[in-house]
């Protein structure tokens, strides 16, 4: 006999549904999007998301599962200070999802949660309500990608689609989707923000498993730009390597010979940061990663790399961009 | 390593057999059996929740790696609609027939092409003879996820069912239980050293002769060399050209953490 690790074949070989979740349509469509799955009936999503004891490792192995339910909390938060606010004085996020179907190393829900699997919460309505009473306080600048990235879940679930579909309809929301991957799909608006996260390939293949190369995001970010969308670049989480000079280098040439740059919206810069609280699991996670594995310092609970590493390697890529970008839209983190 | 737990001796013997296991002698008033290699072993446990969580408990204590994987071998009851006798399950949700929470073992190995599917399963007290459609019916799961979660994760826990009966136990036998059980034996044998199972591990640091540390430098070395390890960077070379540069040994805390501090720049840049 045999054995194959589950995550070989299929994106979800099981779907685990709270019975609550039963009756929404986002539940319909993701299971009519992965006719090959099991579906496990759930009570509620904790029961399979909150077990003890869970391998994140070998659960990625052995392929992540998909939870289905339905929010019954918080739905929208207060951004924390190490995030991005890009200008914004204050910055929002909604929850559409935890965890990721990607495989970053460094990603700090690998810190947050006990688990690999996925939790997509199917009760848009409920969003949608949560987002109008927001909006009767004025503007709201949301985030919708920042426990996950939503592109992967796009095609089973039509997540992304709801938010720009409210985006367009609720004056006064801006949203802003954060991804490594490489959409093909976009909607054009002033009120929608793709951000794109570009790394190198060197830092790709080593510690971004599963997402888009470098060549296929920048040709994403193009067809943004010619579909007329806004567009950030988020040169950001920027991870120390041997060599890196180089390997950024490359990736900038690439980045400054293929993409229209006058089009873009603006560019973040940051070394990668994480909160103290998650260091020691994401290190257990993933012991042969050079990308958690370095000896950062620890700076007001924030582990990061030496000061002068940190200036060194955001200097080095804000002199390669400031050249052919408007310096006052590159944001440093 | 693998540990079997079984109810029945019958249900054992088809694994005791194809793996040469051996008695333990040290585990009266159990059964508990083990292969000559030391990879496998299988507890008898006895029918019903309260022997089986006492024999897991037991078991548990003779030491527990963290590769170990847990794996619970019976015979279940199911609807005449559900499934033949002879039919293997994996299972993915087990329910107690008290209502209590229903628990998950990871599904972590792709069964597709080996003829073993996949059910539910409902714990009762005792042995059931209108067994509700859309799940299997046993004694002793619940009770063996239960207690086999307090030491370690869903991802070392796994239930494997046969349908030995629709509701009629009276013909069962131990011959029959035995030839059920042993339907699993090429599952055994092909998970019996599947290493994308194992658990994740983490690795002992020695210390340096010639350093005086304290707590803190301690962790900061425990990190230079995990990292040293992620880049491929021979940390004891670098250990031997700061002896032979006369850095190491180091007279005093002082001394060590300056020869702490080269160690860390040697090994970033
Ligand atoms: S894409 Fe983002 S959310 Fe997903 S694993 Fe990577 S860092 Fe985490």
């Amino acid at each position: 006999m045999n054995l194959k690790d589950v995550s070989s074949h299929k994106l979800f070989s099981h779907i685990y549904v709270e019975e609550d979740a039963l009756s929404y349509e986002m539940t319909s469509r993701v299971i009519s999007s992965l006719p090959g799955s099991c579906v496990v009936p759930i009570r509620h999503y904790k029961d399979v998301f909150n077990r003890k004891h869970q391998d994140i490792p070998c659960q990625t192995r052995g392929g992540k599962k998909l939870i289905l339910a339905v929010n019954r909390g918080s739905l929208i938060y207060k951004g924390a200070s190490v995030c991005q606010d890009f200008g914004n004085s204050e910055f929002f996020y909604a929850t559409p999802a935890m965890n990721c179907v990607f495989d970053c190393d460094y990603c700090f829900l690998k810190g947050m949660y006990d688990t690999a699997n996925i939790v997509l919460f199917v009760n848009t309505d409920d969003y949608e309500r949560e987002v109008k009473k927001r909006l009767e306080d004025g503007p709201l600048h949301l985030h919708i990608s920042y426990d996950t990235d939503v592109f992967p879940l796009e095609k089973i679930s039509g997540i992304v689609s709801f938010w720009t579909s409210l985006a367009q309809e609720l004056d006064g929301l801006t949203i802003e989707i954060r991804t490594k991957s490489a959409p093909s799909v976009f909607t054009p608006s002033p009120k929608i923000i793709y951000a794109f996260t570009i790394s190198p390939d060197e830092i790709t293949e080593r510690f971004e498993h599963r997402t888009a190369s470098l060549d296929q995001r920048l040709r994403s970010v193009s067809l943004a730009i010619k579909s007329g969308c806004r567009v950030r670049l988020c040169f950001d989480p920027m991870i120390y390597v041997k060599g890196y000079k180089e390997i950024y280098s490359r990736m900038t040439d690439k980045v400054i010979s293929s993409v229209d740059l006058q089009a873009v919206d603006d560019m973040s810069i940051g070394t990668f940061r994480i909160s103290g609280d998650y260091i020691r699991d994401l290190r257990k996670n993933a012991p042969d990663s050079a990308a958690v594995q370095f000896p950062f310092v620890k700076k007001d609970n924030v582990m990061r790399y030496p000061d002068v590493l940190e200036k060194e390697m955001k200097e080095y890529i804000r002199s390669r961009l400031k050249d052919v970008f408007d310096e006052e839209k590159i944001y440093e983190y | 390593m693998i540990r079997l737990f079984t109810a029945l001796y019958h249900e054992a013997q088809p694994f005791i057999e194809e793996f040469s296991m051996i008695r333990d002698e040290s585990c009266r008033p159990f059964q508990r059996f083990i292969s000559g290699d030391g990879n496998l072993s299988l507890l008898v446990t006895g029918t019903g929740a309260v022997r089986c969580a006492a024999a897991v408990s037991f078991d548990m204590s003779k030491s527990l790696s963290a590769d170990d994987l847990l794996i619970n071998i019976g015979t279940a009851g199911c609807s005449r609609e559900l499934a033949d006798e002879g039919s293997l399950f994996i299972i993915d949700k087990i329910m107690s027939s008290e209502g209590l929470r229903d628990l998950y073992p990871d599904m972590l190995i792709d069964l597709s092409g080996t003829g073993i599917g996949e059910a539910h399963v409902m714990s009762y007290p005792r042995p059931v003879e209108n067994i509700p459609e859309g799940t299997l019916a046993d004694m002793e799961s619940y009770a063996f996820f239960e207690s086999a979660s307090i030491f370690t994760g869903p991802h070392r826990i796994m239930v494997l069912k046969v349908i030995s009966d629709h509701g009629d136990t009276g013909s069962l036998n131990g011959n029959n239980l035995s030839g059920l059980t042993g339907r699993f034996i090429p599952l055994i044998r092909a998970l019996n050293g599947k290493e994308s199972l194992s658990g994740s591990k983490e690795e002992e640091i020695s210390f340096p002769e010639g350093l005086y540390m304290t707590e803190y430098m301690k962790n900061r070395y425990r990190e230079l060399i995990r990292y040293a390890k992620t880049e491929g960077t021979d940390v004891n070379k670098l250990i031997d050209d700061m002896r032979c540069e006369g850095l190491i040994p180091a007279s005093d805390k002082r001394r060590s953490a300056e020869a702490l501090s080269e160690l860390e720049r040697r090994i970033i840049s």
